[in-house]
Order: structure tokens, then sequence, then C-alpha cells
């Protein structure tokens, strides 16, 4: 669960596992990457979901790129 | 949970939602008090604590009280008008596990500011934004718009601006407490809302991925009315200064409701099972037009303390629903705004 202000949002595990891989370094891909590594998804599917993610999380400003 | 320290506060705002009669709950919690509760909550499965008031800033236990609801893994939030909000201060509140800080301004500027809380503070309010700004922690900017400050809101969001805020909460007074005995003075015009829409869009969309715009709707101008509390008993509590667990921030106005006091029960089973919580939660409560509404899970009804203060019965719709058999009653209110000056909150 991720929590922020006056909410909290709900995060299905492979979500889970990519946010806390975002540490300031790690690029795009080699999230996508680690993500591939620890559960049975296709690179193609997972980069869809990972940046859709992303695109999700950044608009409400909970991550900065 | 939404913690109300105390409710002193140095200012003297008129659309506080505190009650009218402050007195009654001069006798606070204790730290130790306090302490079990936020503990309790965290076991209970709550996820975010909220320390408000009043001004919370005026308990000296309170980084005690952040360190302790942060250890026990609750979210941080302090709801604070800043004007105590020094580099020591914040520095301990932050090391002590504080995630979020709001403060809230009167108006874009120290005129029309300092007349709305009685007092001058202001420049204070914009120093401990600037000290927030500085240091690690999540910050909302929050205004709370009335009739008397509705036409500055396009100068507010400049302002969220130049401090490069990331979160700015609009929110139209809510009429409950000295807003609602101040109501003719505060209800904004229907169109000063119809032009804070367009203001409110336009910025949203120019801001997009820099800035959060919150806008709370007013209170008596919608077509349906707010979910309040997102139905009550259903995942939110409120702890007055003196211990009594409310479904609802508001709720201490239905007056035949008798609240539990954490003094005398521990807070699962005051929300497990007291009557004040029991008595609306779900939706078996619901009387028409609500129970056969496809969106009694969407509403809730709406607000059982707004339904009590226009109707007298806590038990009926929600008058500001434009379904609701009492509607007129809002819409009279709405459409006859009278020019009486408001009566300032006092502590």
């Amino acid at each position: 669960m991720l929590l922020v202000p006056e909410g909290a949002l709900v995060l299905n595990s492979v979500a889970a596992v990519a946010l806390e891989l975002v540490d300031g370094t790690r690029c795009l891909d080699r999230i996508v990457e680690d993500v591939v590594d620890r559960f049975d998804v296709s690179t193609e599917r997972a980069l869809e979901d990972v940046r859709a993610l992303f695109e999700r999380l950044t608009a409400r400003g909970f991550v900065q790129c | 949970m939404l913690c109300e320290l105390t409710y002193r506060c140095n200012l003297q705002c008129p659309y506080c939602y505190n009650p009218l009669a402050l007195r009654e709950y001069r006798d606070e919690l204790s730290t130790a008090q306090w302490s079990v509760a936020l503990r309790d909550a965290a076991a209970l499965g709550i996820v975010q604590a909220h320390f408000s008031g009043g001004e919370p800033t005026l308990r000296h236990d309170l980084p005690e009280l952040v360190e302790t609801a942060a250890r026990a893994g609750l979210y941080t939030n302090l709801i604070t008008q800043g004007t105590f909000l020094d580099d020591t201060m914040l520095d301990e509140l932050i090391g002590r596990g504080l995630d979020h800080v709001q403060i809230s301004i009167q108006a874009p500027w120290a005129e029309t500011a300092d007349r709305i809380a009685g007092t001058a503070v202001h420049e204070k309010k914009l120093e401990a934004l600037r000290r927030v700004r500085e240091r690690d922690v999540a910050l909302t900017l929050n205004c709370v718009l009335h009739r008397q400050n509705h036409d500055t809101l396009g100068e507010l969001i400049a302002l969220a601006e130049r401090f490069a805020i990331t979160r700015l909460e609009l929110a139209n007074v809510q009429f409950y407490g000295w807003a609602y005995r101040n109501r003719a003075a505060l209800m904004p015009t229907l169109e000063q809302v119809r032009r804070a829409e367009a203001i409110v869009e336009a910025a949203r969309e120019r801001l997009r991925g820099t800035m959060e715009i919150v806008y709370v709707l007013p209170d008596y101008f919608g077509e349906f009315p707010k979910p309040c509390m997102n139905g009550w008993g259903n995942q939110f509590l409120t702890v007055t200064p003196n211990g009594d667990v409310l479904p609802c921030p508001a709720a201490g106005a239905i007056r035949d409701l008798r609240f539990e006091n954490l003094r005398r029960a521990p807070l699962r089973e005051i929300w497990q099972r007291s009557e004040a919580f029991e008595r609306y939660r779900g939706t078996a409560w619901m009387p028409e037009p609500c129970r056969s509404c496809d969106r009694r899970e969407v509403d809730w009804g709406g607000c059982r303390c707004q339904a009590f203060l226009l109707t007298g019965d806590a038990g009926v719709t929600d008058p500001a629903c434009s379904l609701s058999p009492h509607h007129a009653v809002v819409t009279a209110l709405r459409e006859a705004p009278s020019p009486a000056q408001p009566i300032p909150r006092r502590g």
C-alpha cells in the first residue's frame, strides 16, 4: 500500500516491486528487466504495464522523473 | 484517524468547523491516552493519523505523538495554520517521522487574510511555507474558500506557483460549527462558484504534472450530496480533544447521538460496537429516496450532520441532494445569502 496525503493506493504485487526498484539511478528498462526476472511476464507486457504505472504515479506527483 | 489534539487556537477564523461550545473540550486527553489510541488505531487497520485541532502545535507533546504514530506504522499528517512552525519545531517533527504538513492560509495577501484570521499572521504563514519547502517532507497548501475570499482564487493559485507548491487544496467552506453559525456571511454566490470552476479547470490543465489541485466542491451547490466520510463508520473516525470518538468531525452537532469516550472504552470496541457508529453504518438505516437509489453506495445518503442541522433529523437524506424532499431548504439558503458580517470564532 502506498500512503499519500489523505489517501492510499493499493498496489498489486508487480506494481509494488516496480515502485520499490525506483532508487533514483535505475532507468525504466532496468526496472522492467528486474520485473521480468521476478514474474512470469513477457518483456513487452511488463514494459507496457510498468510505463503505464509510472505515468499514473508521476501525474499525481508520487514519482518524479 | 483525525486526532483533534486541542481546540485551542490563536486564530479566530469565522469558518471554523469546531463546535461552538469549545469550553466543554478543555479537559484534554493526556500524552499517554493519545499514545494508546494511536497504537490501537494501527492495530485496528487504520493507516493514517491526521494531527489537527484547533491548532495542534499548541500541544507540547506533538513531536512525541508523531513519533508514536510513525513507529506504529501510521502515515502522519500535521494540519496546521503554521504560525508556530519555526525551524526547531519543524526539524524535530520531521526527525520524529512526520510525513506530511498541511498549512492553511486565508487569502493570497495579508490585508484580507489577516482580517479573516482576526489577527496578523499571514506573513508568518508564508515563512512557515518557505521553511517546509526547504525540507524533505510532503506539503499541501490549503485555503478555505467562502464569499469573503472566493474572488481571490486566481491569485491563490499564483501564490502556490510562486512557492512551488505541488499539492494545493482549495476547499469550499463546509457549514458546521462556527461556519454553520456564520453561513449567511460565508455562502459564496452562484456567480463566484461558477467562475471558480472555470479558473480551477484552466489551472489544472496548465499545471498538470507540477501541481495537483484538490478542489472541494461547495456544500449547497451540487446535484448530489458529498459522500460524507465515504460512509458513516466505514473508513474514518475522529477523536476530539477530550477523547470522544466521532464517525465524522462534525457529528458532535447531532444532539441525540451519544458518543463513547476513550477514557471509558478502547478504540476497537467503540469503532465496532458503539451506538453512534452503528446507527448509520452501511445502507440498512436509509429512508427513501436513498434506499432504492442507485447512488446509495456512492453518496452514502450524504452527510448525517448536515441532515440534522438542516432538518433536525440525522436519519433523513441529506437535503443537499436534489432528490431530497427537504431540498428546498438548501436552495433557499443558496439563493438568498444575506450580507451579514461573520462572527469570529472565540476560543
